[in-house]
């Protein structure tokens, strides 16, 4: 057994208790917490130190230089306090001890709260250099602009703050710092720091001498960091094709063996340089190297990343994917057919594919073709869904799904009641994907089906039919004599916003379970105004699960007078009855009520607090902000990033969180 | 496609810790989105908010749970994933059990076995060492969580991916051609000899292992998706239904080290596995 961890459960569950005990905080237990040995029970300690002890009692820790983790467990409470910490971080910057004063400055960084800017700005020269440095570090990631040419200039001092400048000057990604960072990259010392710096500003005036760099570079840790560099560079300049042009010719075939440095990433584990090596050989057109992109995309989770990149490039591919077509390798193909973004000059050979002697091949074809949105390749299409195997038949119906509804006619006789049921439905789901109106009489028809899942399947494709006559066949269905196909009634009529249907609905809330819940969930959706007071006559008698959703439907309709309902059931024990409760709470009070929000600020459950520190800042009234300072050191980080956002919103505030 | 927010993300999050001790990092949100979508529209759920509450609220739960169950593990798994595990079974691990095994079968779990590709791995290397030949045999529990997977382990037959670490001569040699027109591997039945599947899961308070005490425990890429104290709950687990001395194999991401003193590390040609430590017998 894990003595360990159940030790330090047991120290949690004790930390836990103290807190809890109220007033006053048990100050001494949390921070004899802070240096407990077990990191789980230091984490639980930070939480409770953010929420519950003043700054100024962390910050002397932070002078502990025989305890480092209790220094470290101080750090990491003033970094979760948050803008509550900042004014005292502040002044902790111009701390005589050095030490703390360069802690003050890495805290205040981690915040990113913007009002912090203008106590570390005049600190960028500080004579101690490990200030310096942190000052210097912390205007990158607090994105302060007007620190720029300071930073600039920054790069021509001693190595230490060198550094410190590249890297800030990169989070900046403000493009004044290109061509000073492309000075530095035959720097023997800052070259990397710089290449990666260029890689995160992105800006399309570094490609050139990077793509230089990967092609001539052979060294592996510096190729590898140009590699990443050129690669977020061309992800953020794809619509510049003078640029892709230009750069494509300065590329000399197999120079330096990049070929095989690529081609050795494509096959290997390391995802981020795959999919780095992946976007250089689509945007450089290094086509000898596509097969080996295609051979990724057996993954389904790197196809859906491949097709996402290949769509920005949709002109420039189609060429050479045709090509690949003809690969003796299944996998190419098929990936080709998978990933490849085509137009409609492709149809023909895509259709061709269809008779490919691979079954996975011709599925894939299938769903090629359906992206095409081609109507003249529906007959095709059809003779896979009704003669090919398992995977196109599903292809198959997917693509057709995609075609033109008008162009669905030539389902007719799958919609004929006297065919196979699967046959049938999967008709149905056909014309409901393409939101077809064609057919629109035998649709009807099936809906007097004597089989359930036909008229349900047929019930979803009528949604889509426009007219008061197919909304009168819908709204008979809700007394049909199967549950489920009334509850899909009540749902394609919510789709539809059909406010016909409300009164039926209100009625219906007499009805048995489950089609109520789903009645509950319609007139919420549909902000029935005149469903509020049925529904708060309902509460009482309905059952657990229906009652959450009756609150957070009169949530969604926000009729008036429902404060004193919500009130009431924040007074209830379950918890998911509160939670529901607070959020519309949160959503309907009026300044006014702002004491009825306040009071739930201490709130045992996070979800409740959550809610309030939203409220408060939809409210933004300026007194609330030392009740969101409390939440924005709340041990939830939820919480806390909640009111961190509402904080930003109060008037006279700073802009919200930078990082 | 709906976009789950904190607060939601949270509730779901912690929700699925508490029943399958499963953690989602930030970083695979957009993968639980993809994945839960199919739910939301399925319910007819406009919100993950609501599909929270359906999840404890509504009468229908626990079917959802285990609707929920199969969307979130993981599917990555094929024949002789990590094929040198399979080389100290039977080079290092079976030889050393070997005069028990002359009175009674070799009695192993596959925790988290997926569709079945570590349980068979299994059975083909112990065949290819020779056990069925030489002594009486072997038993293998093999579980998972999902009831679909556990479904696709007990037909036997696989997509091509499954077989990525099989040479061609193995696939030859241990599968046969599906009856279907999708290009599936259909695995020989005398290489599902001695395969019990059952569905559990693996941090619920009360689960029964029939074949405990067993000489090997396989739980392989299954822990790192734990969170800290479901991971231990599961390894007290094993310890408590290995015989004294048993093994237990882990993914070579997952380790014991510094972490427990109920298993002793052995290291064996570079890789590592994990030795009980009988009860009473702790350094």
């Amino acid at each position: 057994m894990n003595l360990a961890t159940t030790e330090a459960q047991d120290r949690i569950a004790a930390l836990e208790s103290a807190v809890a005990g109220g007033e006053p905080v048990p100050a001494q237990t949390i921070l004899s917490a802070l240096a407990d040995p077990s990191t789980l029970v230091r984490q639980r300690a930070i939480a409770l130190a953010a929420r519950h002890l003043p700054p100024e009692a962390l910050g002397d820790l932070l002078r502990d230089d025989d305890n480092a983790v209790l220094r470290n467990a101080a750090f990491a409470a003033l970094e979760r306090q948050g803008p509550y910490a900042v004014p005292y971080l502040a002044r902790l910057t111009l701390d005589g001890n050095n030490e703390v004063a360069t802690f003050a400055v890495q805290i205040l960084a981690l915040i990113s709260d913007a009002a912090s800017s203008h106590a570390l700005l005049p600190l960028v020269d500080h004579p101690d250099r490990n200030i310096a440095q942190s000052v210097i570090e912390a205007l990158g990631s607090l994105q302060v602009a007007e620190a720029v040419p300071t930073l600039i200039r920054f790069l021509e001092a001693d190595l230490w703050l060198q550094f410190a400048a590249v890297s800030a000057l990169g989070r900046l990604g403000d493009p004044r710092a290109v061509r000073p960072l492309l000075n530095l990259i035959s720097s023997e010392m800052l070259h990397e720091p710089a290449i990666e710096a260029l890689g995160r500003i992105g800006s399309s005036e570094a490609l050139g001498p990077l793509v230089k760099l990967l092609y001539e570079s052979d060294r592996i840790p510096l190729r590898d960091h140009v590699l990443r560099a050129v690669a977020s560079i061309l992800e953020r300049n794809l619509h510049d094709g003078a640029l892709l042009t230009r750069i494509r010719r300065t590329r000399r075939s197999g120079a330096g063996g990049v070929v095989e440095y690529l081609g050795g990433l494509l096959g290997a584990d390391d995802l981020e340089f795959a999919r780095a090596a992946v976007t250089v050989v689509v945007f450089l057109q290094i086509w000898e190297l596509l097969p080996a992109v295609l051979l990724r995309s057996a993954d389904p989770e790197e196809a859906r990343w491949l097709t996402g990149l290949l769509e920005r490039s949709r002109r420039q591919l189609q060429r050479p994917f045709l090509q690949l077509l003809g690969s003796s390798d299944l996998r190419v193909r098929r990936g080709a057919l998978s990933c490849g973004v085509f137009d409609g000059r492709a149809l023909p050979t895509l259709l061709a594919c269809l008779d490919d002697p691979e079954a996975d091949v011709r599925a894939a074809a299938c769903r090629a073709i359906g992206s095409l949105r081609k109507p003249e390749a529906i007959p095709a299409l059809v003779r896979c869904l009704r003669a090919g195997s398992g995977a196109e038949r599903v292809a198959a119906a997917h693509a057709l799904g995609l075609m033109p509804g008008a162009g669905l006619r030539v389902l007719a006789p799958d919609l004929d009641p006297s065919v196979d049921p699967d046959r049938l439905v999967t008709a149905l789901e056909i014309l409901e994907a393409a939101h077809s109106s064609a057919l629109a009489r035998q649709v009807s028809a099936l809906l007097s089906d004597p089989r359930p899942a036909i008229r349900r399947a047929a019930l979803r494709v009528a949604g889509h039919h426009r007219g008061q006559a197919v909304e009168s066949r819908i709204l008979a269905l809700l007394a049909d004599s199967d549950v489920s196909v009334r509850t899909e009634a009540v749902e394609i009529l919510v789709r539809r916003r059909c406010h016909r249907a409300e009164g039926t609905l209100i009625s219906l809330l007499s009805s048995e379970e489950p089609l109520r819940y789903q009645v509950i969930r319609g007139l919420g959706r549909l902000r029935v105004t005149a469903a509020a007071q049925p529904l708060v006559q309902l509460y009482p008698s309905a059952l657990p699960h229906e009652r959450v959703e009756v609150i957070a439907a009169l949530n969604q309709i926000a009729a008036p007078g429902l404060l004193p309902f919500l009130k009431d059931r924040l007074r209830e024990r379950d918890l998911e009855t509160r939670r529901v409760a607070s959020d519309g709470l949160a959503r309907c009070a009026s300044p006014e009520h702002v004491e009825d929000l306040l009071a739930l600020v201490h709130d045992g459950d996070w979800t409740v607090r959550n809610h309030v520190a939203w409220g408060l800042g939809r409210l933004a009234l300026p007194s609330l902000r030392e009740p969101l300072l409390l939440l924005a050191r709340d041990v939830e980080p939820v919480v806390a990033r909640t009111a961190r956002t509402s904080l930003a919103k109060l008037p006279g505030e700073p802009p919200g969180p930078t990082g | 496609m709906k976009h789950v927010g904190d607060e939601e993300w949270k509730l779901l999050s912690d929700l699925i810790s508490s029943q399958y001790g499963l953690v989602f990092p930030h970083a695979r949100r957009g993968l639980l989105e993809h994945r839960l979508q199919t739910r939301l529209d399925r319910l007819h759920l406009t919100s993950f908010a609501e599909y929270y509450r359906f999840l404890v609220c509504h009468p229908d739960r626990d079917l959802e749970l285990r609707e929920l169950s199969q969307l979130i593990t993981n599917n990555e798994t094929y024949f002789f994933r990590e094929t040198h595990q399979f080389q100290l079974l039977t080079k290092h691990v079976i030889p050393e059990l070997e005069p028990q095994l002359r009175r009674r079968p070799l009695r192993i779990l596959s925790a988290g076995c997926s569709s079945g590709d570590e349980p068979y791995s299994i059975v083909i290397s112990l065949q290819e060492a020779g056990l069925d030949a030489t002594g009486p045999g072997w038993s293998i529990d093999a579980c998972d969580l999902s009831p679909h997977r556990l479904k696709q382990a007990r037909l036997g037959r696989y997509e091509p991916g499954h077989l990525r670490a099989c040479s061609e001569a193995m696939r030859h040699l241990y599968f046969e051609p599906g009856d279907d027109a999708a290009g599936s591997f259909q695995l020989r039945s005398r290489h599902q000899r001695g395969v019990h599947f059952f569905e559990a899961n693996l941090v619920a308070p009360h689960l029964a292992l029939p074949g405990a005490p067993y000489d090997i425990i396989f739980c392989r890429n299954v822990l790192i998706y734990f969170s800290e104290v479901a991971f231990d709950a599961a390894i007290t687990r094993f310890h408590g239904a290995l015989a004294d001395r048993g093994f237990l194999f882990l993914g070579h991401s997952e380790s014991l080290i510094g972490r427990r003193d109920d298993f002793r590390p052995v290291r064996i040609e570079g890789s590592i596995l994990y030795r009980k430590v009988p009860s009473g017998g702790r350094r």
